[in-house]
């Protein structure tokens, strides 16, 4: 049997993950994939919370928690796009102008 | 105390108009003709001076004992139980005041208008000038004595903007800042002051400062604040032994001199001492000391307008004079005498200064009274309005300064003593001179003009109309305050009598009215003689030979005359020079080696810093996601312990 | 379970709908019309309509029962401040965004849109509604600061931001979630009173949550070690963006803090004091010594922004009535001020070309005399020294702190106020420096209503400065409303 406090650990997990990737990969798209995971722990917990609790708060929120990811991704990728076109790079440590 | 109404919760326009004048002039100035500045400024005074007629008219329908109304007109600072309120205070005394000083510079931006019409920087001056009458009528209208060093700061940065306005001139540049450093150690004296009066008292509101003060203050302590306050005074007004700022603030365009340095902001001293009176009174050492100053001045710088011969310095020296008249009034216990003088005094010299600054323009900035002369046939109307400005600086019966100044002596007769009043017997006699001596050279006797002027230039219209009206007042100024020995009904006295509590130790008991007339007969007389010596000197043909021969005869005495009794010399030698040369010491041996490794390694490591910190932000996304997630880390550990 | 759906007050909520309505319109003439212009005029409109619907709001607050959105005096404050400084960030704007190659049909409905974000920020009761406003404002500002397309730094102030802004707020989710888990639910009323008797199990998980929130918002408002992206993304961003950036979208999160430690987390509060004492020095001494030396103008006033929101900090913690008085107080006079320093800096700029480096600012008080005293004016506003609103803002500020007995706190401040005087009067005065050999730089052309908006602004710094009451006693209003809860 699976409990609540699991499905917590794996979010925790996740959104570990997530943080840590963000943490050591140079990709912008990458990081962005690692946001993308940071918030899916984040809603694997309310979700989880939630069932512990049976209140509808939580489900709610994992809704529009998904939706502000989706649109976070679409503006980010845009801004990489434009990014791209600037300077043909996708290396974050190579967007270094604006320093000290 | 009343709670203003109606008009009275008004009184805060009466600065606010001019600082809306200053505003405008500051802000649009330079993009609008110089007629519109002119409306502006001169009609923004005009306003602040029919609104304090209103008010003069609607205090005197209140009964004398309700003539003290408190306004408060907003909390500059309201935190918790912290207050810096902006309080101002209409009684007899700041009423004469505004009145005063709202008329006097009006006249003398209308002056101004023609006599600036030339100048490139027209919006700057009248920009300053405005800004200086909004500070002193908030000076003079204060109710605190926080709202009281705002427009005494305030009136104190406008002169120095004005004695430096010709910046490009070196002389005018470095006589601001003497001004400025000069009145600034008097101020330090007064902030000293106002801090002991807010320890004694917790406050600095005049209404709980001025009825309190003979049950808080302990005589010495009311000495100590007395004479701090004084300090104050001092250098404002130009006193022995700060008084040597006033003579070289002669460099500011003469209207300048005319309001700021002879009618209005160097007569602050003598207002801030009038209105901390209940205080003074407590203490007849800082009274005695208040009379001495004031004496000596009055003496030495009359002595020093003997001989100098620049127009507008003897007359400076002679506001210094007269400002220690108005001091010793204030230390012989008379001070509705010396705020009577403050007034009539104001008329005269603005308009001496006025009339001066028409015959330095009329002979293309010559200020030199040995190449001037014979001006009668050619700007009249100066002439005359000079004459009287003499004639009531003078002393003669009928003109303003007759009655202030009797008042003072008569004063310092009854309390100072029989060598004060022979002092300022002296003095007198001295100031009838030098007027009539300066009168007189510059118009009459022959032409002694430099060949390069050319055409004698008339005043306009706008400079003439100002200075009839000033004389105008000279002459009749002082019909507010015939004593009652002549039969007068003396009302200023009465007028401003519910301000100054009747003192405990002056007043002996009402002299007699032939006393009184004795003594007026003997300063006219004086006067005369006065005038008569200077008629003798520089008109009369055989005796024009006499001052030069004087002056040989009497070389010495004319030297330490002419070099104003070497108060500057001395302060070089005393003050300036081991200042230098202190400093000079300090910096080579103690502030290179010491101090200078100190706040300069404390300087240096900070600037160091900024050259470090910012070396942390590498630019680099992951390294500020890292910063953040070790910051929270650091965080999470002291907050989740 | 059964879904009721709530009653909506649209009257309640009327400044916030206006925005987003006129916003939408906005998008929609841009569509059809192709008129700059026209959507320019839309948003404008928008903005004063909702401005004035704020103002007639004032002291009409309606009791929040298990509502999402709060409408109290606190909230319509801000809803009026937001709709100001989107007004001026919009008319200063105005010359700028032409020349330097931004999309206009899209800038201005974002700045409305960012704006909702900030209005719906302040008065969120619900934890839901505040993580929506805040990406709302953020998403928008995310595309805001790159919308100079052509230029490298504005882009890469983007992708930078939105990195760490989107890591950011992954914190401020996980944390709710936490927050959610520890109590149930998510409405500030209800967290309030729970909080209250909260103790063992939940509470490790709680504060766990509080603290990963305060990451996420702590980014929002610059805070140290959170600031890192601040000079950077206010650097590349456009002029009139910095300027929106560092006063709107940053004292909606600060005044969202306000809220939140008033009232649900006030139990935690105590546990934050410590922290936000090391946090507010770090604040203020790590941004103006970082201030100090900076050759870019507007890095320098990035750097300075860290360190006001150091001395917000300073009262922030007596968290008393005085002190919440002074932090909003500071808000609005903050506002002002950076409106105005980036103003400055956008008038300036003359074609593709803006005075961003120290050099360029030499002699301009000869060359552009109206913005060198303006300039002059925020300057020593932001340094505080009297007679300017800085001065009573600050004055307010480190009184009140000292006041509920920080007096350390209030000493460190002085003496950052003391070295932060070091740059603010270096710029002034190389403005004022004697022309030389410095050729004159080529003279801008400032739009005529930036300039009048300018000295608009430059009057109000010294006007709050001599004059403060008024603005004091409608701030006085606002906080009575936060803790009236």
């Amino acid at each position: 049997m699976i409990t609540a406090n699991q499905y917590l650990m794996v979010g925790a997990i996740l959104f570990a993950i997530g943080v840590l990737g963000f943490l050591t990969r140079r990709n912008i798209i990458v990081l962005l994939m690692c946001i993308e995971l940071m918030i899916n722990g984040a809603g694997l917990a309310f979700v989880s919370f939630c069932r512990q609790m049976g209140s509808l708060e939580g489900q709610v929120f994992v809704l529009f928690a998904m939706v502000i990811a989706a649109v976070e991704i679409a503006v980010g990728l845009s801004i990489i796009l434009l990014v791209f076109r600037n300077r043909a790079t996708l290396d974050a440590d190579e967007m270094e102008s604006l320093k000290w | 105390m009343v709670e203003a109404t109606g008009l009275f919760n008004k009184l805060w326009l009466v600065p606010a108009i001019p600082l809306g004048g200053a505003l405008f002039n500051c802000l649009l100035g330079r993009r609008v003709s110089n007629l519109v500045v002119s409306i502006v400024s001169c009609g923004s005074i005009g306003l602040a001076g029919v609104m304090s007629l209103l008010l003069f008219n609607a205090l005197l329908k209140l009964p004398p004992a309700e003539r003290h109304i408190e306004l408060s007109v907003y909390n500059w600072i309201f935190s918790g139980d912290f207050r810096v309120p902006i309080d101002l205070l209409l009684d007899p005394l700041s009423m004469a005041m505004i009145t005063m000083v709202s008329w006097v510079s009006f006249l003398i931006h209308v002056y101004s208008v023609g006599y600036m019409r030339k100048d490139e920087s027209f919006a700057r001056y009248f920009c300053y000038l405005n800004l200086f009458v909004f500070f002193m009528l908030l000076l003079v209208l204060a109710g605190n004595f926080l709202v009281l060093y705002i427009g005494w700061e305030g009136v104190g940065l406008c002169s120095y903007l004005l004695i430096s306005f010709w910046y490009e001139r070196h002389s005018a540049a470095s006589a601001g800042l003497k001004a400025f450093v000069v009145t600034r150690f008097g101020d330090f004296f007064f902030a000293l002051g106002i801090m002991l009066v807010f320890v004694q008292f917790k406050s600095l509101y005049f209404g709980e400062v001025f009825p309190r003060a003979h049950e808080v203050l302990t005589p010495a302590m009311a000495t100590w604040i007395a004479l701090l306050i004084f300090g104050g005074a001092i250098g404002k007004s130009a006193q022995v032994p700060l008084h040597t700022w006033l003579p070289d603030a002669m460099e500011a365009p003469t209207p300048v001199s005319a309001l700021i340095h002879a009618a209005t902001m160097v007569t602050a001293g003598v207002y801030l001492v009038a209105r901390c009176y209940p205080i003074f009174q407590l203490t007849p050492t800082a009274l005695c000391i208040v009379a001495i100053v004031g004496l000596l001045t009055a003496f030495i710088s009359a002595s020093i307008a003997l001989v100098h011969n620049d127009i507008k310095r003897i007359l400076a020296y002679s506001t210094v004079s007269q400002l220690g008249h108005m001091f010793l009034g204030l230390g012989v216990g008379a001070p509705t005498a010396a705020i009577f003088h403050l007034l009539t005094h104001a008329f005269a010299k603005a308009l001496l200064f006025l009339g001066s600054g028409a015959v330095i323009q009329a002979l293309h900035e010559e200020m030199d009274i040995r190449r001037m002369g014979a001006l009668k046939g050619y700007i009249p109307s100066t002439c005359w309005t000079f004459l009287i400005g003499a004639l009531a600086m003078a002393g003669i019966p009928g003109f303003a300064g007759f009655f202030s100044k009797d008042a003072i002596l008569h004063a310092t007769f009854v309390n100072g003593g029989m060598l004060s009043w022979l002092i300022m017997i002296v003095t007198a006699s001295f100031t009838a001179f030098y007027c009539f001596r300066l009168f007189f050279n510059t118009f009459f006797g022959e032409k002694r003009w430099d060949s390069h002027v050319e055409h004698v230039e008339h005043p306009t219209q706008v400079m003439t109309i100002p200075l009839i009206l000033l004389a105008g007042l000279a002459a009749f100024g002082g019909y507010m305050g015939v004593p009652h020995a002549l039969g007068g009904a003396d009302k200023i006295s009465s007028f401003l009598a519910p301000v100054f509590p009747p003192a405990h130790h002056t007043d002996g008991g009402s002299p007699s009215k032939a006393l009184e007339i004795i003594l007026m007969a003997v300063t006219s007389l004086v006067a005369l003689g006065g005038i008569g010596l200077a008629y003798f000197f520089y008109i009369v043909p055989g005796g024009r030979e006499t001052p030069g021969r004087l002056q040989q005869t009497l070389s010495g005495v004319y030297k330490f005359l002419s070099n104003g009794w070497y108060f500057d010399k001395v302060y070089q030698v005393v003050f300036v020079e081991p200042f230098l040369k202190a400093a000079d010491f300090f910096w080579q041996a103690v502030d290179n080696s010491v101090i200078d490794m100190a706040v300069r390694g404390l300087a240096g490591f900070i600037l160091r810093c900024g050259e470090v910190v910012p070396k942390l932000q590498l630019g680099l996304v992951r390294w500020y996601a890292l910063s953040m997630v070790v910051g929270a880390v650091i965080i999470g550990y002291f907050y989740l312990r | 379970m059964e879904i009721i759906f709530p009653a909506v007050n649209i009257a309640s909520i009327a400044p916030q709908l206006i925005v987003a309505t006129f916003a939408i319109l906005a998008l929609l003439v841009e569509v059809f019309s192709k008129s700059s212009r026209l959507v320019f005029a839309t948003c404008l409109v928008g903005l004063f309509v909702a401005f004035a619907l704020s103002f007639m709001q004032w002291g009409r607050g309606i009791p929040y029962e298990n509502s999402l959105v709060a409408v109290d005096n606190y909230t319509t404050f801000f809803n009026a401040l937001f709709a100001i400084v989107a007004i001026i960030t919009m008319l200063l704007s105005l010359g700028y965004v032409d020349n330097t190659g931004i999309d206009t049909g899209k800038y201005y409905p974002l700045i409305l849109f960012a704006t909702l974000g900030m209005m719906l920020l302040v008065s969120s009761m619900d934890l839901l509604l505040m993580f929506l406003s805040l990406e709302l404002l953020s998403i928008s500002m995310y595309v805001l600061v790159g919308s100079q397309r052509d230029r490298w730094v504005s882009s890469e102030a983007a992708i930078k931001y939105i990195l760490t802004g989107a890591f950011a707020s992954g914190f401020l989710l996980f944390g709710i979630a936490l927050v959610y888990g520890a109590t149930g639910t998510i409405s500030f009323t209800k967290l309030e009173s729970l909080l209250s008797g909260l103790t063992g199990e939940g509470l490790p998980l709680l504060k766990m949550g509080v603290l990963l929130m305060m990451v996420g918002l702590g980014f929002k408002i610059a805070m140290v070690p959170f600031h890192m992206w601040a000079p950077d993304v206010y650097e590349g961003a456009p002029t009139p963006i910095t300027g929106f950036l560092s006063t709107g979208s940053k004292i909606a999160a600060f005044a969202l803090i306000l809220r939140l430690f008033n009232n649900p987390f006030n139990h935690l509060f105590s546990d934050w004091v410590g922290i936000l004492w090391i946090l507010a020095v770090l604040s203020m001494t790590i941004g103006n010594v970082a201030a100090l030396l900076q050759k870019n103008v507007k890095r320098m006033l990035a750097y300075s922004s860290i360190a006001h929101v150091g001395y917000l900090l300073v009262a922030f913690i007596a968290l008393s009535t005085r002190a919440m008085e002074a932090v909003v107080l500071y808000f609005t006079l903050y506002a002002i001020m950076g409106l105005t320093a980036f103003g400055c800096i956008t008038s300036l700029t003359s074609g593709e070309k803006e005075r961003l480096k120290q050099e360029d600012y030499t002699s301009l008080g000869y060359t552009q005399p109206v913005q060198a005293v303006i300039l002059s004016v925020c300057l020593l506003s932001l340094a505080g020294i009297p007679l300017t609103a800085g001065f009573i803002g600050k004055f307010y500020l480190f009184s009140s702190a000292v006041d509920a007995g920080y007096v350390g706190l209030a000493v460190i401040a002085v003496l950052n106020s003391a070295v932060s005087l070091y740059y603010y009067l270096g710029l002034m005065l190389r403005m004022y420096a004697l022309p030389g050999r410095f050729a004159p730089v080529e003279v801008p052309v400032g739009s005529p209503v930036g300039k009048i908006v300018l000295l608009l602004l430059g009057f109000s710094i010294l006007a709050l400065g001599i004059y403060p009451s008024p603005l004091v006693g409608v701030v006085k209003g606002a906080v009575t409303a936060l803790s009236a809860l």
